[in-house]
């Protein structure tokens, strides 16, 4: 069984053990607050976030990202710090996180605290701890910057209220997008207790709002948003089913964001899918792809995918494989276009498209324009008019336009695993040949047949 | 005057590098009251002198650049008054006649909102381009400042900023650090800012009597100073994700230039 490291821990071994711990969490982003220094207490928010350094797997490090503790008494099957795994156990008290806090914070590594735990006890103890130690780093340390921490499914009410005027942000984990992969591999855990922390804060938020109208200076809660994130490919559900439920989180629960963590395995289990390929990395991009596009581009979830088709494209982006379905929408005409239609041409974003907007107003825009003020029209060129003209002599073919966006990316496929792109050719190997020879095959090469 | 003289004789200010020697040139530009188009700014000497021309040397004078900054605050608005100031601290050659031209297209009103919405200007553009080279730079420093402890309690940071962004970056630290003393280096330009504690903030040249004590101070880190640095090394290498281990995308998001100065990459 799991062995406890004794309380003479170093903090050095318990920073490892429960940094080790909250990797797999997503939501490191420390935005969606501005707040001003009060001149008096260390920290201040901007409301685009800052970064503070990048890991190896290029992820940023925003917050101090830790568990409280990784003693649990939950045994979710693809969870690092589930019950039966014998890993070494380790937890901080809330002194040791406020001074790591403070002391990084103040040489600027960190933008914040990001505060999770495994389940202590039971639910209700784990959230007093968690409040307890923001309380402290609050009102003791007097922190002013960003704190994220997690509500815990299951904890009183009461609790999570508390702990919201003391945090940025909250959230709450979904783990798996339906309620029946949280049934087959998260056993302890129940969608119901998920979602009604969930709406207690979204109801909070909403209360807080109306509040601060009326009183100015009405403590806020939870005043950068919450958010939640899920597991992709631990179970067998599929794009268009994970896209629905991300969009109708943002519509009913108006979440901030919907983070997606491709499914890393750590533990052995047979209800595990085996991923020989690594996690599944290019479907979690693909994903957050069509993330931006339901929450920047004004795009639904059953325009991108529906039942017939629910899985992305690998080739195509979300955004070029919805328009060569819909080339009857294009060419689009930059300089009389709405904004909205110019967004859902492929290979501009919000950036580009407010440029765009702004700039023909002085002048006509041509493609020599639009590459001045910083538009990609790499991608673009297939859908768009300047003018009347095309860029180029294109077709408005799907076939012709697919052939096209996706020729750097054939160009590039790798033939052998070692990333080579060509190989030498031999006479024994040649694809062909792989069928194994037949018993009448030898009868033959004997009588001099073949 | 007639003609042919008049095409002899384009105007060439040579302007100081900083913020007040280029709103001087802008004012003198106004003050010769001839066409725009035959007046040119340019920070510091160039190698090659242009024939038919006339240099003159522009000494900054603060009256004027009252002037000139009241002017454009209360005709461009505070924010885009606060990119043309970001767009002169970048190093580019051919800043001060991009924003010259910027704002005289500005003051000649054939807009509506922000100025520097007009794109399809070349001027405006890389005016535009310049703020958010300068912008960017900003907020990397923002991002990837390191403060190390020093021996009595103070914060040291040693920075090389591409673009004279330090008065900018110290006001952010100055707000998020009210109660520190800090201090932050620009190695580049070799100068200073010095915050006490609760106290307004000051700039400070390296190469003067105090700046050469200042720099002796910053030597010497406090004992937890390594400690601290040990433990943030440790978090961030057990924060990365074996399985999804990308050095490209991690060299994408923070370029190699601002290693030398974070702990996290430098091993002692």
């Amino acid at each position: 069984m799991e062995y406890l490291i004794s309380k003479e821990t170093s903090v050095m071994e318990k920073l490892g053990i429960l940094s080790d711990a909250a990797k797999y969490d997503v939501a490191c982003t420390s935005s969606g607050v501005e707040r001003k220094g009060n001149g008096r207490d260390m920290g201040n928010c901007l409301a685009g976030g800052i970064c503070h350094s990048f890991s190896a797997d290029g992820r940023c490090i925003s917050l101090l990202k830790i568990l409280l503790s990784n003693e649990c008494i939950y045994d979710c099957k693809y969870c690092l710090n589930r019950r039966t795994n014998d890993v070494p156990r380790a937890t901080f008290t809330p002194d040791e996180v406020c001074e790591l806090t403070m002391q990084f914070y103040r040489r600027n590594y960190i933008e914040g605290l990001f505060l999770s735990s495994g389940i202590l006890e039971s639910p209700n103890h784990t959230m007093e701890l968690i409040y307890r130690t923001l309380f402290l780093l609050r009102k003791q340390y007097r922190f002013n910057g960003y704190v994220h921490v997690k509500a815990i499914p299951g904890a009183d009410p009461r609790l999570i209220q508390l702990t919201g005027y003391l945090a940025d942000r909250m959230s709450v984990n979904l783990e798996l997008p339906t309620a029946e992969g949280l049934r087959h591999l998260a056993p302890n855990k129940h969608r119901k207790n998920i979602l009604t922390p969930m709406r207690q804060i979204q109801n909070g938020i909403k209360e807080n709002k109306d509040d601060l109208v009326l009183y100015q200076n009405a403590p806020r809660f939870v005043g950068g948003g919450q958010s939640t994130q899920m597991i992709i490919g631990a179970t067998p559900e599929s794009d268009y089913q994970i896209l629905n439920v991300a969009e109708s989180l943002y519509d009913k629960f108006e979440l901030k964001r919907v983070f997606y963590s491709a499914f890393v395995k750590v533990n052995e289990d047979k209800e595990l899918p085996s991923l020989p390929g690594g996690p599944p990395l290019l479907r979690e991009h693909r994903l957050y792809q069509a993330d931006w596009l339901l929450r920047f581009y004004g795009f639904k979830a059953g325009e991108l995918l529906s039942e017939e088709r629910p899985f992305f494209n690998v080739m195509l982006d979300p955004k070029e494989d919805w328009a060569v379905r819909h080339l009857e929408c294009f060419p689009v005409e930059i300089n009389r276009a709405p904004y909205e239609m110019i967004l859902r041409v492929p290979g501009i974003g919000v950036k580009s498209a407010m440029r765009i907007v702004k700039a023909r107003r002085t002048g006509n825009l041509d493609f020599a324009a639009l590459k001045k003020i910083g538009v990609v029209l790499k991608r673009a060129l297939y859908f768009i008019t300047c003018n009347g003209r095309m860029m180029y002599r294109t077709k408005l073919e799907e076939d012709y336009i697919v052939r096209n966006l996706t020729a750097d990316i054939r160009e590039r496929r790798q033939i052998a695993a070692d990333g080579s792109t060509y190989r030498q050719l031999s006479l024994f190997d040649d694809a062909s040949f792989h069928a194994p020879p037949t018993v009448a095959d030898g009868g033959k090469v004997l009588f001099g047949q073949l | 005057m007639n003609k042919e003289t008049d095409c002899g004789q384009n105007q060439i200010l040579v302007c100081e590098d900083s913020l007040e020697g280029i709103f001087t040139g802008i004012y003198e530009a106004y003050a010769l009251r001839i066409p725009h188009d035959r007046i040119f700014l340019q920070v510091g000497h160039e190698g090659n002198l242009r024939l038919f021309a006339v240099y003159t040397e522009i000494r900054p004078d603060t009256e004027k650049v009252q002037k000139v900054m009241r002017t454009l605050r209360s005709r461009f608005g505070e924010k885009d008054y606060a990119s043309l100031c970001m767009a002169l601290t970048t190093s580019d050659r051919n800043k001060a006649q991009a924003v010259y031209k910027t704002i005289v297209w500005g003051l000649s009103g054939r807009y509506k909102g922000s100025i520097l919405n007009h794109l399809i200007d070349d001027n405006v553009r890389r005016t535009m381009e310049l703020a958010r080279e300068a912008g960017n730079e900003l907020h990397h420093y923002r991002e990837f400042l390191r403060f190390q402890e020093l021996e009595n309690g103070i914060l040291h940071a040693v920075t090389a900023p591409q673009c004279d962004i330090l008065p900018m970056l110290t006001t952010h630290f100055a707000d998020r650090l009210p109660m520190e003393n800090f201090i932050i280096y620009d190695e580049v330009r070799d100068y200073y800012a010095v915050h006490p504690a609760g106290r307004e903030w000051f700039l400070m040249s390296g190469s003067t009597k105090e700046g050469t004590e200042v720099k002796q101070v910053c030597k010497a880190e406090s004992e937890a100073e390594q400690y601290y640095q040990e433990l943030f090394r440790h978090f961030c290498h057990t924060i990365s994700i074996e399985e999804r281990k990308n050095l490209n995308l991690q060299r994408n998001m923070l370029a190699l230039r601002f290693r030398p100065n974070m702990v996290e990459f430098t091993q002692k």
